[in-house]
C-alpha cells in the first residue's frame, strides 16, 4: 500500500466522507491520537473532558460534550484509528445506522482536529 | 530550618520549610496547638518542582522565565502540599478574590489579569464595611448544608487575607465588558469555569477529585457572571443582584 495515499484513496479506506487534515505514518495506515489524556465525567447531566497530565496546562479549559460525544471521546482515546472507533460506536448503537454514526463520527473527529485536539 | 505549625480551614498543620521565608509569611496563622494532621515537610525537589512549573507557565504564556528566589519558591511549594491534601479531604483552594459582605461570602474568579482586584477594591469603596478575606488562593470547604470560605496567607500580589471565614453565598465569574451587567447562570453553564478556578494536580486522580468538588458545589451556591468595567459602579450593581442591595439585619 503506497504512503502516498490521496484523499480519494482515504475516502475508500474508509467509506464515508472524511477529514481534511491526512494523517498517515510510514506504513501507509490511517492513525491519529488525542493531543491530551483526558478524563471524562458526567457533572449533572453534563458530560465534561478535562484534560490529565503536565501538558494540560496548555489547553485552557475543558471540553463539553453529550452523552454521544463523551461515548466518542472515551473511544478515540482508546483506539489508533477511525475505523475502530467506527467498529465499538457501531456496538454502542447497534440500532443506528453505521453510514450515520460514521458520518457523525467524522465531524467529530474534524472538530477534534481543528480544536488542535487530535494529532497524528 | 524552620518548624511551625499552623491552623488554616480548622484545620491544623505542621510545615518544616528549609528557608524562613513561609514561617513569615503564615505568621498569621501560626498556632501552638501540638496536633497537626498532616506534615508538610519541604524538599529541594519541591522547591525545584515550582521552579520548573513557574517556566512552564512562562513559556506557554510567551513572557520571560521568572527567576524566583528559592525562599519565594518555598512558599508555592507549601500552598501545593496544603492544596493537594485539601483536595484528599474534601476541601479546595480556589482562585479567586473572597469578600466578606456583612457575613455573607462571595467569591469573584476570572484568569489572572482580567480585574477581580480592582473589583473587589471597588466592593471595599462602595461598601467600607466589606472585608476582603482572600486576594488570591482562598480555602472552600464544603459541608453537608453550608459553603465556608476561609482566608489564607497565600494572597496574590497585594498580600490581602485575614484570618477568617464566611459562609459563602455566590461564586461570580467576571470578564471584562463595556457595561456592567450581572446575571445568575446555571450549574451546567458555570461547570467549565469552575473546574479552570478550583485547584486540581495534573494526575487523573487529581482531577478526578476536583470534578467531584465542583459537583458538591451545585445546589449550595449561586453563580453568576459579570460584565464589569473597572469602576466602582460595578461593585452596586453585583451587590444588588447578589445580595439584594441590602445588607441584612445584625449582619456584620
Amino acid at each position: 500500500m503506497s504512503t502516498a495515499h490521496s484523499a480519494v484513496d482515504i475516502r475508500a479506506l474508509f467509506s464515508y466522507t472524511f477529514i481534511n487534515t491526512i494523517f498517515l505514518t510510514e506504513a501507509g495506515i490511517f492513525s491519529m491520537k488525542l493531543a491530551f489524556d483526558f478524563e471524562i465525567m458526567e457533572l449533572d447531566g453534563e458530560w465534561i473532558a478535562v484534560p490529565v497530565g503536565d501538558e494540560a496546562k496548555r489547553f485552557h479549559g475543558v471540553v463539553n460534550l453529550n452523552e454521544v460525544g463523551a461515548k466518542m471521546m472515551k473511544h478515540i482515546s482508546e483506539s489508533s484509528t477511525p475505523e475502530e472507533v467506527h467498529q465499538k460506536l457501531c456496538m454502542d448503537y447497534p440500532e443506528d445506522d453505521p453510514k450515520e454514526v460514521g458520518e457523525n463520527l467524522c465531524e467529530f473527529l474534524n472538530w477534534l482536529v481543528q480544536q488542535r485536539l487530535l494529532i497524528p | 530550618m524552620s518548624t511551625f505549625t499552623i491552623k488554616i480551614a480548622e484545620r491544623i498543620f505542621a510545615v518544616e520549610a528549609m528557608y524562613p521565608d513561609v514561617e513569615r509569611l503564615c505568621a498569621d496563622y501560626i498556632t501552638e496547638s501540638a496536633t497537626p494532621e498532616a506534615v508538610f515537610q519541604i524538599t529541594e525537589e519541591d522547591i525545584q518542582l515550582e521552579r520548573r512549573k513557574c517556566a512552564q507557565e512562562a513559556i506557554y504564556e510567551h513572557r520571560p522565565i521568572p527567576l524566583y528566589p528559592a525562599g519565594t519558591l518555598e512558599e508555592t511549594a507549601v500552598l501545593r502540599k496544603l492544596a493537594e491534601y485539601l483536595s484528599r479531604n474534601g476541601d479546595t483552594v480556589m482562585h479567586g478574590v473572597l469578600l466578606d459582605y456583612h457575613g455573607r461570602g462571595v467569591l469573584f474568579t476570572a484568569p489572572s489579569g482580567t480585574g477581580k482586584s480592582t473589583h473587589a477594591e471597588n466592593w471595599r469603596k462602595v461598601f467600607p464595611e466589606c472585608r476582603i478575606i482572600n486576594g488570591d488562593k482562598p480555602v472552600i470547604a464544603v459541608h453537608e448544608s453550608a459553603v465556608t470560605g476561609y482566608g489564607t496567607p497565600w494572597a496574590g500580589k497585594e498580600g490581602i487575607h485575614v484570618n477568617a471565614s464566611v459562609p459563602l453565598e455566590a461564586i461570580v465569574f467576571l470578564h471584562r465588558s463595556e457595561t456592567n451587567q450581572i446575571e445568575e447562570i446555571s450549574f451546567q453553564k458555570a461547570i467549565p469555569m469552575l473546574i479552570s478556578c478550583v485547584f486540581r494536580s495534573p494526575d487523573r486522580g487529581g482531577v478526578k477529585r476536583a470534578m467531584l468538588t465542583v459537583s458538591s458545589l451545585n445546589g449550595r451556591v449561586k453563580f453568576y457572571s459579570l460584565g464589569c468595567t473597572m469602576d466602582a459602579e460595578s461593585a452596586a450593581v453585583a451587590c444588588d443582584t447578589i445580595f439584594g442591595g441590602d445588607a441584612p439585619e445584625g449582619g456584620g
